[in-house]
């Protein structure tokens, strides 16, 4: 079992280079850093269940840093430390220099990055950065398609409805073949179906062993309905936890 | 493997990620609580 933990940077953490090299050091295999670019001071939207605050959007949401620039420090004094957006919100970024950003990452990192992706839950801070937020999902479905021409060919063109571009270069490709793998992080009644068609792997949130069991017999479905690799996508089946300072003994709680 | 996480790994998952967003990762304190989570899950 690979161990990985999500944090958020910011100014008053631990600094991005300081954390992973402590965390390389004591053989953690993966950091994730979350993305929240900004947070409307207004909102309506309600807080889902998948996250902390009891109802209110918790202050350390206005208060994270950008996951790319944060994962490029850590990868600075690192070698092994894999780096993942925990999750990245794929329509409030424009998705060529996102392709970009990631392409670059894991070419300096010789392959290390962990391209979780979300769409966002938040209505408000989705419509500020661009996101069609009823349809966010197509619209980050075709920014990974976007991305993943960019990342596989000299010359790579688009043509969509959230994206359109004709024959551009963009270098340096990733070191991942075909792009580092894409990790849906979607609790969605569609997740599995995404993750069998078009996804490289799945990381929700707060899933206990029992429902992840359950959730992989679906998603092996999915595949086989779907004609795409199982076996592919196995070594990408994640969940992330929250963990009390208090647990002991290694327990894991659902929140 | 603690018995927590071979549930997760019996079950099929492959990579369990913590979920620090408390704020415990400090500039005084990330370096134990690093070691603390290490020693537990590692």
């Amino acid at each position: 079992m690979k161990v990985g933990f999500l944090c958020v940077v910011n100014e008053y953490s631990a600094d991005p280079a300081s954390l992973a090299r402590k965390a390389e050091e004591l053989g953690f295999e993966s950091a994730w850093v979350p993305d929240h670019a900004i947070m409307p001071v207004h909102t309506s939207t309600p807080l889902p269940e998948t996250q902390p605050g009891q109802g209110q959007i918790p202050e350390i949401y206005s208060h994270m840093c950008d996951p790319f620039v944060a994962m490029s420090v850590m990868a600075a004094v690192t070698t092994k430390l894999k780096l993942g957006t925990g999750v990245c919100l794929v329509p409030e970024r424009h998705p060529l220099v996102t392709a970009n950003e990631i392409a670059t990452l894991d070419a300096f990192s010789d392959g290390r990055v962990l391209f979780g992706i979300g769409a966002g839950w938040l209505k408000e801070e989705s419509e500020i950065l661009g996101g069609d937020f009823p349809h966010r999902w197509s619209q980050t479905r075709e920014y990974i398609q976007a991305m993943r021409e960019l990342w596989t060919k000299d010359q790579a063109s688009f043509e969509g409805k959230y994206v359109k571009f004709p024959p551009v270069r963009l270098y340096p490709k990733p070191a991942s073949q075909g792009g580092p793998p894409v990790l849906i992080g979607s609790k969605d009644r569609n997740a599995l179906r995404w993750v069998a068609r078009w996804g490289d792997g799945w990381c929700p949130i707060f899933y206990s062993p029992a429902e992840m069991r359950t959730h992989l017999g679906k998603l092996r479905e999915e595949c086989n309905a779907a004609g795409t690799d199982f076996a592919a996508r196995y070594h990408h089946i994640q969940t992330r936890v929250a963990r009390r300072p208090e647990s002991s003994a290694g327990g894991t709680e659902r929140v | 493997m603690q018995a927590g996480l071979k549930e997760y790994d019996d079950a099929g998952v492959h990579r369990f990620v913590l979920m620090l967003i408390g704020g415990r990762l400090d500039r005084q304190s990330y370096a134990d609580e690093l070691e603390r989570l290490a020693a537990l899950y590692i």
